[in-house]
């Protein structure tokens, strides 16, 4: 479970964060909408203890990530906007590498092949040098690491930017199985059409304020598009 | 944990091109070094058994004269060569090795450089000097280390896996070290593997010949080399972690190399010329001539008087006066040793100083070879003065009408002074260097902690 508890990021007189406050339930999916610069990344950065906040706490599983951050990290799995790995290692390599350093030992062939036939990169791919994949090869990839550190909570920078339809489709597939798994996920991300298509809740970020949240209910009735257009062209101040 | 972050840095530095380029170029730089050195001691050991052998000649053909007379005469004309040995660890670091004689004779002051050294070979060696293992380690490898490691975190950065890496529960210290390590582990490999095939070359093809005291020295030379080496990679890894970007860290790395390579040794000396003068050496011999001249004239006019106990008095003008000029070369002395001493205080704000000044002592080519030289060139002259004083003094020979009368036997072959280098031995010059090694081993603790405190702050993102 991840709990943001009254959280604000500021960098000197620029407000990345105001007094967020959010929980993600293991089995839901949270969704971010945001324009550059609205917060979500800042947000995702504190929550994976890279830059501590204003004030406020992030909880990942009970644990503060700011007083404990190597074990908040133990219970969660990152996936960036452009996943970029080790050029000169295979994709097992990689894949290896990142699955031992996760902590899981003991990891057999069989659960490497598997996760990699799961996030759908073909077999013959597994020993190429990563520096010759694709963006979405990259993608699957780092969305395969994060399946083999089993972590509770995942959370995904724009990680559906620059894939194709097919592979978009795959990847909200794989999603809503690791909802199935009970893992908590927060997702930022532009594409509002696979927000909505996958998303148990879905926030609109302005100017560092979640001035937005939509149920699953709400979604269904409500037009997405239109709500979220409207607050991103408001001043920040009228749309907080 | 460390292990395994050690391993993706070994496997990754493997598998980079980078690592292919260094090791081709420590491979070939580290053997011709070695190739060049050997041969140029090889040579040098030639000539100087050559003389050596042509010396003890000389003495067998004056000590079968069966003249003692004539004998007496051919002594007296005979200028005896000093012989100095080359030293056997000169092809790791030349220091003064190149620059000193190799021959000194016994009658003039004037110190001679054997033919051989300069007018029997290409000029253009001495223009083109072979580069040895000390200069091919100081220069190059450095450069080379910082080459490997200026980009370890900044470039992990901008690439991108460094976020990927931290988001996952491992301590930055235990990062940084995995770095240090499988990094420095990546460049010390192929040059420990460089060097033992330079080794094996110098003694397969009997270039040089190590005794027990030589192989100590030769082992801690190499010691040293990897301190030097890992000074430079954690040089290299703080500023990987000051820097955000690559080319920034890159332009900051060729910045400080340029500086502590060539401008902070090659500054010393003049900061130091200029805050300690020495008064020119033209200065201090016309002074000590005037004052021999002063005492000349003194012992002139005294002559003149024709007193009983001026003789006395003379003594003494000419005692006060060689006092004085012994004080006035003794300042001279003072002061230049001041001004050298000043001048490697300054050089070893850089690393490089501190390193060729540790090497060079190991090797005995360093300063005090010239210390070492000039007081055995000394004692050298002084034995043949004194070797020829004795012979007077004894009243054995005589001086007739028909030439000097000496008696047989007078001359001993074994008697005739060498020229002996002192040579420090292992233990007292591994003492002499441990400053510059300590130096070198507070520069790596110094450049790794702040690497240390800097990543600790590194902002990942």
């Amino acid at each position: 479970m991840l709990e943001i508890l009254d959280m604000s990021k500021h960098y000197g007189d620029v407000h990345a964060v105001n007094n967020l406050t959010l929980t993600i339930e293991p089995g839901e999916i949270f969704t971010m909408l945001g324009a550059n610069g609205a917060g979500k990344t800042t947000t995702l950065m504190v929550s994976l203890g890279f830059t501590e906040p204003t004030n406020g706490t992030v909880k990942i599983c009970g644990i503060d990530v700011t007083r404990d951050p190597l074990e908040a990290k133990k219970h969660v799995a990152y996936v960036s906007e452009n996943v970029m790995l080790y050029g000169n290692f295979t994709a097992r390599q990689n894949l290896e590498f990142f699955t031992k350093l996760g902590g899981r030992k003991d990891v057999t062939d069989a659960e490497y092949e598997n996760v990699m036939d799961r996030v759908g990169l073909q077999r013959d791919a597994f020993e190429r040098r990563v520096k010759g994949f694709s963006k979405g090869m990259r993608q699957k990839l780092g969305i395969a690491i994060a399946i083999m550190k089993n972590a509770e909570v995942i959370l995904l920078d724009e990680p559906t930017s620059g894939l194709d339809p097919k592979s978009g489709a795959e990847f909200l597939q794989l999603l809503q199985d690791l909802r199935e798994e009970k893992k908590a996920i927060w997702m930022t991300t532009h594409d509002i059409f696979r927000a909505k298509q996958i998303a148990d809740r879905v926030g609109i970020m302005v100017a560092g304020d979640l001035v937005k949240t939509f149920t699953r209910d709400e979604l269904e009735q409500a037009d997405l598009e239109a709500v979220y257009v409207e607050y991103v062209s408001q001043p920040a101040e009228q749309a907080a | 944990m460390l292990l395994r972050l050690i391993r993706k840095e070994i496997l990754n530095n493997i598998l980079s091109f980078r690592f292919a380029v260094t090791y081709g170029l420590l491979f070939v730089l580290v053997l011709v070094a070695v190739f060049l050195m050997g041969n140029e001691h090889r040579d040098r050991m030639e000539r100087y058994t050559k003389e050596e052998a042509r010396f003890r000649d000389r003495l067998a053909e004056l000590s079968a004269m069966p003249d003692p007379g004539k004998q007496f005469q051919a002594v007296r004309q005979e200028d005896f060569s000093g012989l100095r040995r080359p030293a056997t660890l000169a092809v790791l670091a030349r220091g003064l090795e190149g620059s000193l004689p190799t021959r000194v004779s016994s009658q003039n002051r004037f110190i001679m450089r054997s033919s051989d050294d300069r007018l029997g070979r290409n000029i253009l060696f001495d223009v083109f000097q072979a580069p040895d293992f000390a200069y091919v380690v100081n220069i190059v490898i450095s450069l080379l280390a910082l080459l490997f490691v200026f980009d370890s975190v900044c470039g992990e950065k901008e690439q991108g896996t460094l976020k990927l890496l931290m988001s996952n529960s491992v301590p930055r210290d235990t990062v940084l070290l995995a770095k240090w390590v499988g990094g420095y582990l990546s460049i010390a490999a192929p040059f420990a593997v460089a060097v033992v095939a330079g080794y094996l070359y110098l003694s397969m093809s009997g270039a040089i010949e190590l005794d027990g005291d030589d192989a100590t020295r030769f082992a801690v030379i190499l010691g040293v080399s990897f301190l030097y080496i890992s000074a430079f990679f954690s040089l290299g890894l703080m500023i990987s972690t000051i820097t955000h970007r690559a080319a920034t860290a890159l332009l900051v790395s060729l910045l400080v190399w340029i500086g502590w390579i060539l401008v902070v040794p090659n500054l010393a000396p003049i900061v130091a010329r200029l805050t300690a003068p020495v008064p020119p050496r033209q200065v201090i011999d016309s002074e000590q001539r005037a004052i021999e001249r002063e005492a000349q004239l003194l012992q002139e006019a005294i002559r003149k008087r024709k007193v009983y106990g001026d003789a006395e008095e003379s003594e003494r003008i000419q005692q006060e006066a060689e006092q004085r000029k012994r004080k006035l070369e003794d300042f001279y002395k003072d002061r230049m040793s001041s001004q050298i001493s000043l001048s490697q205080n300054l050089a070893r704000l850089s690393p490089s100083a501190s390193y060729l000044f540790a090497v060079t002592r190991l090797s005995g080519t360093g300063p005090s070879l010239f210390a070492h030289f000039s007081a055995a060139v000394e004692r050298f002259q002084e034995g043949h003065r004194e070797l020829e004083m004795r012979a007077y003094r004894d009243g054995s020979i005589t001086f007739t009408r028909e030439g000097p009368q000496v008696p047989g036997g007078w001359f001993d072959a074994d008697a005739v002074p060498r020229l002996q280098v002192f040579r420090e031995g292992a233990t007292e010059a591994f003492d002499a260097a441990l400053f510059d090694i300590l130096l070198l081993t507070v520069f790596n603790v110094l450049f790794f902690m702040l690497s240390y405190v800097f990543f600790l702050r590194y902002d990942v993102t």
